[in-house]
């Protein structure tokens, strides 16, 4: 039955290809502009996620400038909005070795008023572990002063959207008036090897009370306590609000969204936003291409139609937390 | 006499035609199921069974009538993915967070889970004509008395059942989860690190906890449920509410339907398993074998001779 029954079932999938398409097209010619970026919304995020996807068939030199291209514009838009917090996600990491890059960017981001201090971002790099051996006498434990996070946090400072006439007169050297942004970029490591890393910390953080105490205990760990490892000033913050954004829209947008890996603790009350019908058959026209060209035409920046929709449709999200 | 005849008449073919109506729908609905079951399904698939209340409310009904609602969705929902020969499903019943709502609601709640948990298996019925396996996952000892008997006895009855997993999340919380699993990891690794402590006396060994432990240590996946292929969260919301975050993660297809739970059916389903289908004939998904339950065999790509080799739980498919 089940070779009887295959041609029906490429029969369906043309069918569904098929409806697939016409209701894309439909909804390209019935979708209304987001609403501008600096509009007044319901809510905003005060942690924004943004996890990018990469693709094998863009070349590695398209995907980082794209990436970066994007990042560029996103931290512009945060400070535009008044987000607080932004991450930046890659399962592959290319954006952590690009954070030099990033740091020069975002230190170079036009500021509003010529009478402001240069501003230095703070950059905060893992602390290094000292140097380790295996001895048992040992008071630390051999992964160092517990588990470090291992992504890159940037302070980026920016002038508030509106200043009054005595704010023009002043020099900006007051950090007050500064609004900060702070930024996590991580990749898959921050995900659930930093979370095995937490637990190998536990393990040896307990292994050391039991020696202290000189007795068997049995080990028990709860929610918040694993939360403030995790969350707290060496881990990640939950993101409020996430763009799936994919580097080749065109591959990716027909089929399912994934979450590639991000931190899954963190994750648990973040609204997910994905534009599925950007770019949705361009690669199916392009196939003839080489792909070098192929790569270019088709990968995708971040785009403000999408962070405005993204906007747009976590202003309208309901909380409801269980009740 | 002539009017009543005619009206009686005119009731009683309309009600035949209805009836030949439903039954080829019925025809139709399980020849659809076979035809997809002819391609790549997913070994896994998770439901977030949200919009009984909103469902309740927009029908002028109470809300606990909304929980039946649902709770008839399931079964039709699980008799789809039976057909289609999906062995393992797993629906988000109850957060732990969920006992904050009213008490009136949580009684009704309660008192829906004794009563269907025990309809489920009984002799006859879906869990038994299907050979599934019931897990109740989560915080059981939250419950009421009455609620953690239905749950023994429910287990009890399908404990010896083979051919596929229903995981009955309740009361559940991802987060709760991953905490547990990390306590028994740690716990694990203690006891073997006071055993051995040091390989040769000198060195201390380091203490061996990886990702793949902890994913081990889940209380869903020491049920013996295979790696989660597809989560579908129902009602429009776009968020995960703190289930199977660890599982869902990485390597695991999000839907997000604007159906509420009550009204999630046959069509709404369809386009889920074609997309999974593509996603494995396109390579962006590997078809999976069970390790524990049922003989499948893993479907071929497009047809064409392929080789296959067991990596794990997954198997990678490579064509020729």
């Amino acid at each position: 039955m089940g070779l009887l029954a295959y041609p029906f079932l490429l029969v369906l999938h043309f069918l569904y290809s098929l409806t697939v398409l016409v209701l894309s097209v439909w909804r390209r010619l019935r979708q209304f502009p987001p609403l501008p970026l600096k509009a007044s919304r319901q809510r905003i995020p005060r942690h924004l996620a943004i996890l990018f996807v990469t693709d094998s068939e863009i070349d590695l030199s398209t995907t980082e400038q794209r990436l970066l291209e994007s990042v560029d514009r996103s931290v512009k838009w945060c400070q535009a909005v008044g987000i607080e917090q932004l991450t930046l996600y890659d399962s592959d990491g290319i954006l952590l070795r690009c954070s030099e890059s990033i740091r020069k960017f975002v230190v170079s981001s036009p500021i509003q008023k010529k009478e402001l201090e240069p501003v230095n971002p703070v950059i905060n790099y893992p602390p290094t572990p000292p140097l380790s051996d295996y001895s048992e006498s040992r008071s630390l434990s051999p992964e160092g002063f517990g588990a470090s996070f291992p992504g890159v946090k940037i302070t980026a400072l920016s002038a508030p959207k509106k200043q009054s006439k005595q704010h023009k007169r002043r020099l900006a050297s007051n950090k007050d008036d500064l609004k900060t942004l702070n930024i996590n970029i991580v990749s898959r490591d921050a995900s659930k090897p930093f979370l095995a890393e937490m637990a190998r910390s536990l393990a040896w953080s307990e292994r050391r009370k039991q020696k202290i105490d000189s007795g068997p205990s049995t080990f028990r760990l709860t929610v918040p306590v694993l939360e403030q490892h995790l969350e707290g000033p060496n881990g990640l913050s939950a993101p409020d609000f996430m763009i799936v954004h994919p580097v080749h829209p065109s591959k990716y947008n027909r089929l399912p969204m994934e979450l590639h890996g991000f931190p899954p603790w963190q994750i648990r009350l973040t609204e997910i936003y994905c534009n599925r019908l950007r770019k949705k058959y361009r690669s199916r026209l392009m196939w003839f291409l080489p792909l070098e060209i192929r790569s270019a035409v088709l990968s995708s920046s971040l785009t403000e139609w999408e962070f405005r929709e993204a906007l747009d449709q976590y202003a309208g999200a309901e909380i409801r937390l269980g009740r | 006499m002539f009017l009543i005849s005619f009206l009686l008449s005119f009731v009683l073919h309309g009600f035949a035609f209805i009836c030949r109506k439903l039954g080829i729908t019925l025809l139709a609905q399980r020849f659809l199921l076979r035809v997809l079951s002819s391609g790549p399904v997913p070994q896994h698939v998770a439901f977030v069974m949200d919009g009984n209340r909103r469902f309740a409310r927009m029908h002028g009904k109470q809300v606990p009538e909304g929980h039946g609602e649902g709770y008839l969705a399931l079964k039709r929902v699980l008799e789809i993915c039976l057909r289609l020969r999906i062995r393992c499903v797993s629906v988000y019943a109850f957060a732990i967070d969920n006992f904050k709502r009213s008490p009136e609601e949580v009684d009704a709640l309660m008192n829906l889970a004794q009563s269907k948990l025990l309809e489920l298996c009984e002799h006859g019925e879906l869990l038994d004509q299907y050979g599934v396996k019931l897990n109740v996952v989560g915080r059981t000892e939250l419950f009421p008395d009455f609620v953690q008997a239905a749950v023994k006895r429910a287990e009890d009855l399908t404990k010896n059942n083979l051919e596929s997993i229903l995981n009955i999340c309740m009361p559940y919380a991802s987060r709760d989860e991953i905490t547990t699993a990390v306590e028994d990891c740690v716990q694990e690794a203690l006891s073997r690190h006071s055993t051995t402590g040091t390989d040769d006396g000198t060195n201390v060994l380091p203490m061996d906890i990886t990702e793949d432990m902890i994913t081990s240590h889940l209380m869903s996946m020491q049920r013996g449920s295979p790696p989660l292929d597809i989560l579908v969260r129902t009602s429009g919301v776009t968020r995960l509410s703190d289930y199977m975050l660890w599982q869902c993660c990485e390597h695991t297809q999000l839907h997000f339907s604007p159906a509420y739970w009550p009204d999630f059916g046959l069509f709404d389903f369809v386009p889920i398993i074609l997309q999974w289908q593509r996603a494995v004939w396109f390579g962006r998904k590997q078809a999976t074998v069970p390790s524990t339950y049922g003989n499948r065999t893993t479907h071929s790509s497009r047809g064409r001779s392929v080789e296959r080799k067991v990596v794990g739980r997954r198997v990678e498919v490579e064509s020729y």
